[in-house]
């Protein structure tokens, strides 16, 4: 079959039209000398994306036989898919199409009339003679698993369970405690109403434990996992016999392995042992929910109480968000218990993020509670001097102190993102993909993280991050539809690899293993990206990145400069 | 004497550079004609051998932005 090159110039109405010549582009495109052999098609279009605009493309392919086609039109990333959708109506493999864009890189830009359109040929040759360099590419379209597996029986992966559950998904549960429930079965009361949380959380158990899609598995921890979006092979261990392990097919996974809070003891101004009356806001809520009230160690009532807010927000070097509004809590349940308690909060920053929350304060404020701001604090026993914002140097004796230490990563997060690929904050913290507009998913797609272990987060935020990210899975994974990983990636030639593993080192998708019976390494297609790192750290140059070839680059790079 | 046009090519990545280049566009900022933006997946796309191919045929700079 001879070569049909079509070049559809698509004028965005004025957009572009205003700003370049068109017949004059469309001119000296058709006299182009190293293209005097080849036969061209070359039309314009008022607004090739319209109704009109696609049934008109998509006849002039057919009936042209084009073989080779350049849009020269938007941007890429408005309309590339748009085009390629028309091409698959044609004969037209859409990856025989190249898109230049002429309105955002050219025609919006360019004052210039006659730069703009001189600009405009060159960017069009461009893409004229790359696409002659393009190779068709097939999508694929592989099975995918709609199951979910969930790591982590927190207040998080219970929300999450339930939400996958009721569409019925069926839901792997994995708790390394023996009881689901997390940290949130630790506390007494939520805000704002002070609702028992114990009921709550009973109620969501309950309805996991009875719910037929939702397999809960406790005393277990996740061994392995490998694989992709859609086709995750899994395995889960025993927590106490670590040689038995199980296996499990799932095509999303997510990571609600929460938090832990800081101990007080590890910071260079805590100078407190095991017995003194030292407590962080959890001990503190075990104490409520069991006894009722909060006591000594010698089972009388303390006379002073003082809360420390901020504790280790300095060493772990961000706002904790919950604290403030947690301590405020504990000072009201206390003066609940005994108005005689004198309670006093020390405090550096009040963080009130949420719009219940100042109303809150307002009437914790109102309950004889006193606040003493605070720069800062050196602990001994339950002795504190403290600094406060006149740089007064201040000491306090109390009976009790209560920390609200910084909410941290838990120790098994650094391993569990290496087995699953995905990235941690500088935090500690898992990372999130993009941390405004897409804030459940990670750098690995198919891998989800929510709740604490996320970040400081709240338990209305948790609820929040479980609901996304199982309405992602709704609509990622879709029961009985085929997923179509990305085409253009990269492929090592194995005739030129040499094994030296670079690559293995810069894919930061985990897409590449190493084929120790060849002694090469290969691509796991399903996972690439198509980012081209590889490609650029390759020393042996064996790597090729589909859709975006040397030569197809030199080509189009060539013309750009003429 | 003639005026000298350089000839600058910008290797930009897809995902942040290229759409930052397009909220330029969109937003009617000038940008000098001499640079000739080509669309990369990400710019650790960008090897040596582009580099050099790119000053082989004419370019007087290379932006490389990702």
């Amino acid at each position: 079959m001879s070569e049909k090159v079509g070049i559809f110039v698509c004028e965005c109405g004025p957009n572009i039209a205003s700003k370049v010549d068109i017949d004059k582009i469309k001119q000296n495109i058709s006299e182009l000398e190293d293209f005097q052999d080849k036969e061209l098609v070359v039309k314009n279009h008022k607004l090739l994306c319209s109704v009109e605009g696609k049934k008109f493309l998509e006849k002039e392919i057919k009936d042209n036989n084009i073989t080779h086609l350049v849009v020269a039109a938007c941007s890429p990333r408005d309309h590339d898919t748009t085009f390629m959708e028309i091409c698959k109506k044609t004969q037209l493999n859409p990856f025989m199409y190249q898109m230049v864009n002429i309105r955002e890189q050219c025609a919006w830009v360019t004052p210039d009339k006659e730069q703009a359109t001189k600009k405009a040929v060159r960017m069009i040759h461009g893409g004229m003679d790359r696409v002659l360099y393009q190779q068709a590419l097939e999508e694929k379209h592989l099975d995918s698993n709609p199951d979910v597996l969930i790591v982590g029986g927190g207040i998080a992966g219970m929300e999450a369970a339930l939400t996958l559950a009721g569409e019925d998904r069926l839901v792997f549960l994995i708790e390394k405690n023996e009881k689901l429930g997390g940290k949130s079965a630790r506390l007494t009361k939520l805000l704002p109403r002070q609702g028992v949380s114990l009921n709550v959380l009973h109620q969501k158990i309950s309805e996991i434990e009875n719910n037929q899609y939702i397999k809960v598995f406790t005393n277990t921890e996740l061994e392995s996992a490998v694989g992709f979006l859609g086709n995750f092979e899994i395995e889960i261990k025993d927590v106490n016999k670590p040689d038995k392990t199980t296996e499990l097919l799932a095509g999303a996974i997510v990571v609600a392995t929460g938090f832990e809070l800081l101990d007080h003891k590890v910071l260079d101004s805590y100078n407190v042992k095991t017995d003194d009356e030292v407590y962080n806001a959890l001990e503190i809520e075990e104490m409520l929910s069991t006894s009722g009230k909060i006591i000594m160690q010698n089972g009388k009532e303390p006379k002073k109480v003082a809360l420390i807010h901020c504790v280790g927000r300095p060493e772990v070097g961000y706002c904790s968000k919950v604290c403030c509004t947690y301590l405020l809590k504990v000072a009201k349940l206390i003066k609940e218990q005994s108005s005689q308690i004198e309670v006093t909060q020390l405090y550096k920053h009040m963080c009130l993020p949420h719009k219940q929350d100042e109303n809150f304060y307002d009437k914790v404020q109102g309950q004889g509670i006193k606040f003493i701001r605070i720069k800062d604090s050196i602990i001994k026993g339950t002795k504190i001097d403290y600094t406060d914002i006149s740089d007064v140097k201040q000491k306090m004796d109390v009976d009790m102190i209560i920390t609200g230490t910084a909410m941290i990563p838990t120790k098994q997060t650094k391993q569990l993102a290496e087995e699953l690929n995905i990235e941690l904050h500088e935090t500690g913290f898992y990372q999130e993909a993009h941390l405004k507009i897409d804030p459940v998913s990670t750098n690995t797609d198919g891998v989800f993280v929510i709740g604490g272990a996320h970040g400081p987060t709240g338990i209305t935020e948790t609820m929040l991050q479980a609901q996304a990210a199982s309405g992602k899975i709704f609509t990622q994974l879709i029961p009985g539809e085929k997923i179509t990983p990305e085409v253009k990636v990269s492929e090592i030639l194995e005739a030129y690899c040499t094994g030296c593993k670079t690559c293995l080192d810069v894919c930061g998708f985990g897409a590449i293993y190493f084929d120790d019976d060849k002694g090469i390494s290969i691509v796991n297609e399903a996972i690439c990206r198509g980012c081209g790192n590889c490609v650029g750290s390759c020393p042996s140059g064996s790597i090729v990145s589909k859709h975006f070839t040397n030569p197809q680059l030199y080509q189009e790079v060539k013309e750009v400069l003429r | 004497m003639k005026e000298f046009r350089p000839k600058i090519v910008g290797f930009l990545c897809n995902w942040c550079t290229y759409a930052a280049a397009d909220l330029a566009g969109a937003s009617k900022q000038e940008i000098n004609p001499s640079l000739n933006v080509v669309r990369v997946m990400c710019s650790s796309r960008i090897d040596q051998n582009l580099l050099l191919n790119t000053y082989y045929n004419g370019a007087d700079g290379i932006l490389v932005a990702g």
